[in-house]
């Protein structure tokens, strides 16, 4: 390291921005738990799952707190969309990698960066408009699990369908002319060889977008209709917990407001194990 | 007879005692003692992966840029060793250019190419930074080929004339030494003869080094050879000399099999 | 990226995973593209100088969005103008002095991965307790914006970082031959050749922050009014769109109109994006 003075600021500098950038994590996981510790203490982990429903209150002893409901909201919800969203997005991956004309593919690509980037809230109101009215046709009311599962599974496929993409081109051409040297055909190429090659980029694309689906807040807000009971059906109504959030911290004091930070730790802690997941899985190649 | 690691160090501006260098996984070379005569161009050959161009670019210190590296040793400029943490080694490489193998022109104008390290190390008067331009530019054979387009990127360029710019641009810090790692490997043979041509009208006014693996080129132009190898999985200094000793009466048997191609 | 035509063998097989591949691509695509003219053929209507300068009346069923409009830029105002220089810095330390700084830049590495995961609304979350109460802002266009500023500095880091990467690592040997210092080099040569790849960085970012909306619910507030000052509350497009969509009956065509100004303006970022990637690459090929 050079003796240069104005090196030494220069890095000096530098390892700050460093430090705030890294604090933030930091800072962000602090209060987060402190302001969930008021109703960690007075309600308790074990009735945010066994409480009868969620009817919280700003006194912890005066409402009810359970949490299921909305897990289960959460779960079904990113279960279905991902369910969706996946088959779909490695279909456009492949159609645009094998099977489309090269221009035909670079539109579709261009199209699908674009998609990726549609605000969310964008996608909501459209669900709140266009879909929600054709469910409550076939079965009232319209915000639905199924409205939910097919607004996020919109929204997470463009980026499913651009990781595939990359997982695809990822694997090398050898394994294409091996293929072809054994005549293979081209099904049986992208079913035996390509796929199992691209797995784990595929695998590390479906947790990511797993995560998003979990932590996304405005388009299941708009169309899954946010009563917090367990749903039993497809056309029932359900609530998330990042919907939760939403929708009571506005009001929420005391205990209640503390009970919503609890929910979005839970939240915290469920996302950032899936993004190790997919990191240990990539090995740290997650951009790659 | 191959020189004493000890001869007469006030007729050599730029020496090295002992010099190693350690690497993370492995040791570049070893106790390599040299001297570079003032004023006479210095041949580096020997097998690639022997620790040449490390070589150089221990002298001025760069192997400093590299996580892990360790030097061992001395390395005397002008009396001093430089090898050691209180030098200025921002002035160091002003006075030791190095130019590599690879012409690497800045994405500026040529113009600005020469101006960028000038105004870097204070010389803040135009007219005079016009003036080096000048002479460098025609020291190095390249005035006339582009005097009409300074302001055109040096990208520009043939691989030769960047490569020449480069030595302009080292030149233009008024360098007591002058370090060439294989700089004429990467050019087509015209190009490559007129770098050729300009390193040996160099001599004299500047003390030079030029590692090169071409052992004509060393024949023709060198004043002196040094011979590395790979021993003991290092690169090591196996013989010194006069041009004249080494390619006509190679003590080392190394260097005799070296010399003759039937080795390295 | 390369189209790699399989010019196998083809059976029954073959086609029949064709045919399937097209109609999902092409199902895929159809719904995007209902999705789009929908928004499209109904916010045209409300598209006009108008509408764009107008204060929103009524709660906003009529009148414009110009006052939310300069809410929105003040809050992408704040957001950019805090985070590229944190971003940055932390960019040029993790690219350039790795060495200098290693547990540490490991550390900044894994806290950003973590950062680039939480989920927006656990960032309102944050927002409202860090920035509106600890530090006092309250609901305001300055609360927001830090907010977005954190979501959106992984972004940043991750393309600056790249960005700089790029640049052969021949300027900068040749540089330090030459006796430049690192400030020096970094300021007049390496930044300046990365610039393609940092602007990038800051569009997609830009695009990011435009597009978010549970982070400013409870951070920038509700207030529709024009802003008289930073420490003012004033809504984003998004949360307008929200707003419209959710609270208000009868908010539909404005939310329309809202949502195609939104699409548009994305339209236009990521227009740039790609526009100064293609000249970014063209501009290397005309050097080579």
């Amino acid at each position: 390291m050079s003796r240069f003075s104005k090196d030494w600021y220069l890095v000096w500098g530098l390892r700050a921005c460093a430090f705030v950038a890294g604090a933030i994590t930091l800072l962000i996981a602090i209060f987060i738990v402190a302001e969930s510790l008021p109703a960690l203490r007075h309600v308790g982990v074990a009735r945010f799952f066994t409480d009868s429903s969620w009817q919280p209150n700003e006194y912890a002893d005066r409402g009810t707190f359970n949490l299921v409901p909305m897990l289960a909201g959460t779960l079904f919800i990113m279960t279905g969309s991902v369910a969706l969203a996946t088959p779909f997005g490695i279909a456009a991956a492949l159609f645009c990698r094998y099977y489309a004309p090269s221009a035909i593919a670079r539109i579709y690509r261009r199209f699908l960066e674009l998609l990726a980037g549609i605000p969310s809230v964008v996608f909501g109101f459209w669900g709140l408009v266009v879909v929600v009215p054709i469910i409550n046709q076939i079965h009232p009311p319209g915000q639905s699990v199924l409205a939910a599962i097919l607004i996020l599974g919109l929204m997470i496929l463009p980026t499913i369908a651009l990781m595939a993409d990359a997982a695809l081109a990822n694997v090398p051409a050898d394994y294409h002319r091996a293929a072809a040297s054994l005549g293979l055909s081209q099904w049986a190429t992208i079913r035996g060889v390509i796929l199992p090659s691209a797995k784990s980029g595929l695998f590390t694309g479906v947790i990511l977008q797993s995560g998003r689906a979990i932590g996304e807040t405005l388009a299941v807000l708009m169309v899954a209709g946010n009563i917090p009971k367990i749903p039993t059906s497809l056309f029932e109504p359900a609530r998330t917990l990042t919907a939760n959030i939403a929708l009571e911290m506005a009001y929420a004091l005391g205990d209640h407001r503390s009970g919503l930070f609890v929910t979005g730790l839970l939240l915290f802690i469920i996302i950032v194990s899936l993004v190790a997941c997919a990191e240990w899985i990539s090995k740290g190649r997650i951009y790659g | 007879m191959s020189s004493s690691p000890l001869s007469d160090s006030h007729s050599s501006v730029l020496s090295t005692r002992e010099l190693s260098l350690h690497y993370v996984a492995k040791t570049a070379f070893r106790k390599v003692s040299l001297e570079f005569e003032t004023g006479q161009l210095l041949a580096l050959v020997g097998p690639s992966g022997c620790g040449k161009s490390s070589l150089l670019q221990s002298l001025t210190r760069l192997t400093d840029l590299i996580p892990h590296c360790r030097m061992e040793g001395s390395i005397l400029f002008e009396g001093k060793n430089i090898a050691n943490g209180d030098t200025d080694v921002v002035q160091l490489r002003r006075r030791i250019g190095l130019i590599s193998q690879k012409p690497t022109p800045f994405p500026y104008s040529i113009r600005r190419n020469l101006e960028f390290p000038l105004k870097e190390h204070g010389v803040t008067s135009h007219s005079e930074r016009e003036t080096i331009l000048e002479t460098r530019l025609q020291e190095v054979g390249l005035w006339e080929e582009v005097k009409d387009r300074l302001d055109c990127p040096a990208i520009a360029l043939s691989g030769g004339q960047q490569q020449r710019l480069c030595i302009a641009r080292a030149l233009a810090l008024n360098p007591e030494v002058l370090l060439l790692d294989e700089p004429c490997s990467a050019l087509d043979p015209l190009s490559s003869g007129m770098v050729e041509d300009l390193i040996s009208r160099l001599r004299g006014n500047y003390t030079i080094g030029l590692v090169t693996h071409n052992l004509a080129q060393a024949k023709r132009i060198a004043d002196r050879v040094a011979v590395m190898w790979v021993q003991d999985d290092a690169g090591q200094l196996v013989e010194t000399g006069s041009t004249s000793e080494v390619f006509e009466n190679p003590q080392h048997e190394l260097t005799k099999a070296y010399i003759s191609g039937q080795r390295g | 990226m390369a189209n790699h035509r399989l010019c196998l063998t083809s059976n029954w097989q073959d086609r029949v995973a064709a045919g399937i591949l097209w109609i999902m691509a092409a199902l895929v695509m159809a719904v995007f593209i209902w999705l789009i003219l929908s928004i499209v053929r109904n916010g045209l209507a409300s598209l006009s100088w108008e509408f764009l300068t107008a204060k929103p009346s009524n709660q906003g069923r009529s009148g414009g969005i110009g006052p939310i409009l300069v809410s929105t830029s003040l809050i992408l105002l704040v957001c950019m103008g805090v985070s590229l220089p944190i971003g940055l810095g932390s960019a040029i330390l993790l690219a350039e002095f790795t060495p200098a700084s290693q547990w540490y830049g490991r550390l900044v590495r894994r806290s950003l991965d973590v950062l680039a995961g939480i989920p927006s609304i656990v960032f309102g979350l944050f927002g409202t307790v860090f920035f509106c109460q600890v530090l006092g802002m309250g609901y305001s266009i300055l609360a927001g914006g830090l907010t977005l500023a954190c979501m959106v500095l992984p972004i940043l880091i991750r393309t600056s970082e790249e960005g700089l990467n790029s640049v052969p690592q021949e300027y900068r040997l040749a540089a330090a031959s030459l006796g430049i210092s690192r400030t020096s080099s970094l300021i007049h040569l390496l930044l300046p050749a990365a610039i393609p790849g940092l602007l990038v960085g800051f569009i997609l970012g830009l695009g990011r922050a435009i597009a978010e909306t549970a982070a400013l619910l409870f951070t920038s507030g509700y207030v529709d009014r024009m802003p008289e000052s930073l420490l003012d509350s004033g809504r984003s497009l998004t949360v307008h769109i929200y707003d419209l969509a959710m609270n208000v009956s009868g908010g539909n065509q404005n939310a329309y109109g809202s949502a195609l100004v939104l699409l548009l303006l994305l339209l236009i970022i990521n227009g740039s994006a790609s526009w100064v990637a293609n000249r970014f690459r063209q501009s290397r090929i005309i050097q080579a």
